[in-house]
């Protein structure tokens, strides 16, 4: 047995009844990793499949770019798995998935000795393939997830101009150069006009979307800070916002804004929540992890703001999350997964009082992040991290609805609240 | 499981059949539910539409879902046919052709502001008559003395009321 492998989860199943192996396996193969096999790539290549390689964080490499890439992977319960493939991240030995039949099978490993379950991927969505009136392609303004559709107004976060990214990130990275993907080959501003006619056709496929999701690398410019990214948000929101009657269910991920810049962004847009990311609980990491957020923002006030936000969004309305598994980062994270569990249920606990939505994903190291060669807790860290999450925020009332399988499905503690 | 029987066939395709789910979470609790959609497919599985995805009897059926377990579907007919199929959730869909094709038919039925949370597919694992008089002959062979005995077939039609 090794970690996460198919005995390993039978193990963890047994121990942990009230996580089902579908959340077992969602958490197993973001941290084991998959590789397709080649009956199964050639199957991706499929028109119904094909998403194309961009991604929003991860990095965008010639030889990347020419594959064909899957949408989220699916298992039969409806799960959604934001899977790690092999060719963005390195697995020793990871979960293969071949073709066969005409069925997606995922085995335990390259032996092909056990078989898992059948998955399936999110169909390609019909807007892929069309462009813009100004001729952009769709699939480069807005990506898809099952029911989510992701726009990234800004391709560039500027921590990254000196340094001061977080360490576990890859947005929009170029593996070649080892730095955010150059203006040639991907401009960074994205014309609100675009994004209005590509979210209009995507409503014209029935039952694809039921949450239009923003999110972009940081922009500190403007009195206030962030005043001038607050200013373009609110402009593609409101070409979003053509597109409906009144507000329509939407998040922004961004940084934590003042409560003045949240509740003109609430008053002057249709936007329904915020998620202004903590990525890590503590105080002393926070500044070694996320430089450029506590430069520019500060852990308190970042904190204080989230909160703010609620008072604006209301209750349940406002998200944050943790990259868990980044606090036991080498040299300075926590040393027991003890440790780090409670500082995460701490932050748990912190906000849900205060009416936000703490939501977790599992770090993967990516290859041309800082943290590219750290190694992850257990897999039962994870196990443990979803169940106590659930736990507190079912406490208080909670819900993840807007961060579930359907919408990002990167956070298997929400995914524990399907039968609550 | 082989194919369902014509009984049950007929009874699924017939739209004045009425179609009940039920889920049970094996501590006394159950939900049913009228799902008007359930409907036979090509490959003998069943599948049904879940209006809401937060319901007591979506989780329920996730519930099944993720222990192993089977619900209960009813069919009822005005004409007193009745039958009862034991099924196991196998899938849940809320993309890809087959939830669309759900999602279309609501909307072309209930009109454009309906909802579908999503597309369960279940596989059929025994099933039996339901209606009165199938029930009634099981009943009568396995306990006969439940039986009046001024029911017709025990006494003569000179000695009954």
């Amino acid at each position: 047995m090794s970690e996460g492998d198919l005995d390993h989860i039978e193990q963890l199943e047994a121990k942990y009844p009230d996580v089902p192996r579908f959340v077992l396996l969602k958490l197993a193969l973001r941290y084991r990793g998959v590789r397709l096999l080649a009956p199964a790539t050639l199957a991706i290549s499929d028109a119904d499949y094909n998403y194309g390689p961009v991604q929003v964080f991860r990095y965008h490499d010639e030889e990347a770019l020419k594959k064909a890439h899957p949408g989220p992977l699916l298992f039969r319960d409806g799960t959604t798995g934001l899977v790690a493939f092999e060719d963005r991240e390195v697995f020793e030995d990871p979960y293969v998935i071949d073709h066969e039949g005409g069925k997606f099978l995922l085995y335990s490993d390259a032996s092909k000795a056990r078989l898992v379950d059948e998955v399936d991927f999110t169909p390609r969505p019909a807007y892929y393939g069309k462009r813009t009136s100004s001729g952009k392609p769709m699939e480069s303004i807005a990506t898809a997830r099952a029911q989510r559709m992701i726009i990234c107004a800004y391709r560039h976060c500027h921590f990254w101009d000196t340094g001061e990214q977080c360490k576990y990130c890859a947005f929009f990275t170029d593996l070649n150069e080892t730095r955010q993907v150059s203006e040639k080959k991907f401009p960074k501003d994205v014309e609100a006009e675009d994004i209005y006619e590509t979210v209009r056709e995507i409503l014209k496929e029935p039952g694809r979307v039921s949450e239009i999701y923003m999110t972009a690398g940081a922009d500190y410019e403007g009195e206030p800070a962030f005043e001038a990214e607050v200013d373009r948000y609110i402009n593609i929101l409101q070409a979003i916002g053509r597109n409906f009657k009144g507000r329509f269910s939407s998040q922004l991920m961004a940084p934590a804004y003042s409560k003045a810049q949240y509740k003109k962004l609430y008053e002057r847009t249709g936007l329904t929540t915020v998620c202004p990311n903590i990525e890590v609980w503590d105080e002393r990491l926070f500044k070694w992890i996320c430089p450029g957020k506590e430069r520019f923002v500060g852990r308190a006030k970042w904190i204080q703001n989230t909160v703010d936000a609620v008072e604006v969004f209301g209750k349940g309305n406002v998200y944050t999350q943790v990259i868990g598994g980044v606090e036991l980062a080498k040299p300075h994270g926590f040393k027991t997964e003890d440790e780090a569990l409670a500082s995460n249920f701490e932050a748990c606990e912190f906000y849900s009082k205060h009416g936000v939505v703490f939501v977790s994903v599992v770090f993967g190291p990516a290859r041309s992040s800082v943290f590219h060669d750290q190694k992850r807790p257990s897999l039962e860290y994870f196990v443990r991290l979803i169940r106590g999450l659930r736990q507190i925020r079912e406490k208080h009332g909670l819900k993840a609805d807007n961060d579930d399988y359907k919408h990002c499905g990167n956070h298997a503690d929400a995914d524990l609240e399907r039968v609550d | 499981m082989p194919p369902l029987s014509n009984q049950a066939s007929a009874l699924l395709a017939d739209p004045a059949t009425l179609k009940v789910v039920v889920a049970a979470d094996g501590a006394g609790g159950a939900r049913a539910e009228l799902r008007p959609s359930l409907r036979l497919q090509e490959d003998g599985t069943l599948a049904y539409a879940e209006p809401f995805e937060a319901s007591e009897a979506n989780s329920l059926m996730l519930a099944l879902h993720w222990a192993g377990k089977a619900a209960e579907i009813l069919l009822s007919a005005p004409d007193g046919r009745a039958w009862r199929i034991t099924a196991a959730p196998r899938r849940y869909l809320y993309t890809g052709p087959l939830f669309q094709s759900f999602y279309r038919e609501a909307r072309a039925e209930q009109g454009p502001n309906s909802q579908v949370g999503g597309v369960w597919v279940l596989e059929a694992l025994k099933e039996e008559d339901a209606g009165y008089e199938a029930r009634k002959r099981l009943e009568d062979e396995a306990r006969p003395f439940y039986r009046y005995l001024d029911r017709s077939d025990v006494t003569p039609k000179g000695a009954r009321a």
